[in-house]
């Protein structure tokens, strides 16, 4: 229930958003070290969105569901129906919270492995209608020809959304209103139900929490977050692909940032972690070697779980809150 | 009358628990519930603390029918619990433990349940333990501190669950004392479901045998010490009596 500060955060946080912002600046413009960290952050979205229904004693392995199900929408009502990005990316995320998050509370009865793999089977069966309903979604052959996010006219100045710099400034603030929504609910009496849910739900229904209801705003929450990272991909890649909108990774990876960074202690853990995770796959192993990266990921979580046993930031934290208060904290 | 059990029975699968237990408690009452294992204790726990539905019958709470009403609700009426495995926030310090359901029964800010919980660690004797977390108390300690949290919202009936069990006698005087002030001090009804029989004779005003799902007696305690019945459980075929136990 406490608010978690620590000198790690209070140092590093104002550090980290400096870097942030004039990260294009830092690598000289570059498309592709611009498109690589605007994509980090997408994933870092997903990731605090993951984390908080997994607080919330929920671990989900279907993300994709919310993600592929709302670029669909999106997608379609553009292509088909010549709806703009601005109107059809809420549309799409409301539809996709809607529909998903819908079902996935039906499955809250479920717990732990039995919930996991009840939203990898959702992602799996949206997977198989898009595949299956060729005349409406393309099919396999994919969604084609999406329109790009748009402009937006400033007097004699104009900001392109289908430009990388533009875009990675969009994401970026993007994530720092994520992690200030995630933040303020986790230091909210719904953080506090949330935590108390993720240790025990008997005790917490107990002490006069309604778990149901606490459940079902944090899979709100990170319905939405994730539905709008899936609307606002379709407008940026242009096209769509079942296994591309649906893929496991958009589920998986996630689960691997927040679990490498630790998400118990902070709900910006799990971002930091995916931000980390990616650029250092995109910019180091995935040189080293082309295919097979994901050895490594597991390689590397295998020893986050083991060794410290919490994720790499929870870690720290726990390190440094020791040192200051003199006295060992479990 | 404060509580009114009537006629509740529970099954599961084919193990009937609870085969139509009937009781009443009046308001200001400490009841002791007690029974050898697998009687019914702890299942009609959880049936009057909405964790259970029951099959049939009804719980009638200030005249209101509470059957089946889930336990953040029961709370809220004024029915608070401590369990017979202690059930803590481990991701929690002590005081935040006890404050949280002041938060969600009462809508009380942090700050506020926090200072209100003082008052129940000074009670249950956990005084400069408000910060220390959860994984670093004995299993005695987080008994109290489950007692503490069943308390700070002031209940009007409290369901206490063998909370002495594992006590040394020093101990168990001491968990007497507190239940005692329980219900003098604070005016809150108790029901303890608890193992020492003696313990529980020598504390509450009535005690009800409970022995597979069923009320055997219920009767002030020198009564249902000098009951064969209740003997037998407790001593055995040879016979003797409960008071020594």
């Amino acid at each position: 229930m406490e608010k978690q500060r620590s000198l790690t955060y209070t140092l590093l946080k104002p550090l980290f958003i400096i870097l942030l912002i004039i990260y294009p600046l830092l690598v000289g413009l570059n498309p592709y070290y611009v498109r690589v960290m605007f994509f980090s952050l997408l994933l870092a979205n997903i990731s605090m969105a993951w984390s908080i229904l997994a607080v919330a004693g929920q671990v989900s392995f279907g993300h994709a569901a919310f993600f592929g199900l709302a670029a669909y929408v999106t997608g379609l009502l553009a292509v088909r129906l010549g709806i703009p990005p601005p109107l059809s990316i809420p549309v799409a995320v409301l539809f996709s919270t809607a529909v998903v998050g819908g079902v996935v509370a039906v499955t809250f009865r479920l717990r732990e492995v039995y919930f996991a793999l009840a939203m990898l089977a959702y992602a799996e069966i949206l997977k198989y209608i898009v595949i299956n309903t060729p005349e409406i979604t393309g099919g396999s052959l994919g969604l084609l020809n999406i329109p790009p996010l748009g402009r937006i006219e400033l007097g004699s100045e104009a900001i392109d959304f289908s430009k990388y710099i533009p875009l990675y400034y969009l994401f970026l603030a993007l994530t720092f209103i994520v992690a200030y929504v995630m933040t303020r609910i986790m230091n909210s009496r719904i953080g506090v139900a949330l935590k108390a849910i993720s240790r025990d739900e008997l005790a917490a229904e107990s002490c006069g929490i309604n778990v149901f209801k606490y459940k079902v705003i944090a899979l709100i929450v990170s319905a939405i977050i994730t539905s709008s990272m899936g609307a606002i991909y379709a407008h940026i890649n242009r096209f769509l692909y079942p296994e591309v909108a649906f893929s496991m990774e958009w589920s998986i990876f996630p689960i691997i940032a927040s679990l490498f960074a630790g998400y118990e202690i902070s709900i910006l853990g799990p971002a930091i972690g995916a931000v980390i995770l990616y650029t250092v796959k995109e910019f180091f192993i995935s040189r080293l070697m082309e295919r097979g990266y994901e050895i490594i990921y597991g390689l590397l979580l295998v020893f986050v779980l083991l060794v410290l046993r919490k994720g790499v930031l929870d870690y720290i934290i726990i390190k440094v809150r020791e040192l200051r208060l003199g006295k060992v904290i479990t | 009358m404060l509580l009114v059990v009537n006629d509740v029975r529970k099954s599961f699968g084919g193990v009937k628990a609870l085969r139509g237990v009937s009781f009443n408690v009046e308001e200001g009452e400490m009841v002791g519930l007690v029974g050898p294992n697998g009687a019914g204790k702890t299942t009609l726990f959880n049936v009057i603390a909405g964790v259970y539905k029951p099959d049939t019958g009804t719980v009638i709470y200030d005249n209101k029918d509470i059957t089946g009403l889930p336990p953040h609700e029961i709370i809220k009426r004024g029915i608070s619990r401590t369990f017979q495995v202690v059930r803590l926030f481990d991701n929690m310090s002590v005081i935040d433990n006890i404050a949280l359901p002041l938060l969600f029964v009462k809508g009380t800010s942090l700050k506020n349940a926090r200072e209100a919980a003082l008052e129940f660690i000074e009670l249950v004797g956990l005084k400069g333990k408000e910060y220390t977390p959860i994984g670093s108390l004995t299993l005695q300690e987080k008994r109290r501190v489950e007692l503490a949290r069943a308390l700070v919202t002031r209940p009007r009936l409290v369901l206490i669950d063998e909370i002495a069990a594992g006590l040394r006698p020093k101990e168990l005087l001491k968990v007497e004392d507190t239940i005692r002030r329980i219900n003098k001090e604070y005016m809150m009804t108790v029901i303890w479901v608890e193992h020492h029989f003696h313990s529980v004779a020598k504390t509450c005003h009535r005690i009800i045998f409970l022995d597979q799902g069923r009320i055997i007696i219920d009767d002030k305690p020198e009564v249902v010490a000098k009951d064969p019945r209740v003997i037998k459980t407790y001593v055995g075929e040879e016979g003797g009596s409960t008071s020594s136990i």
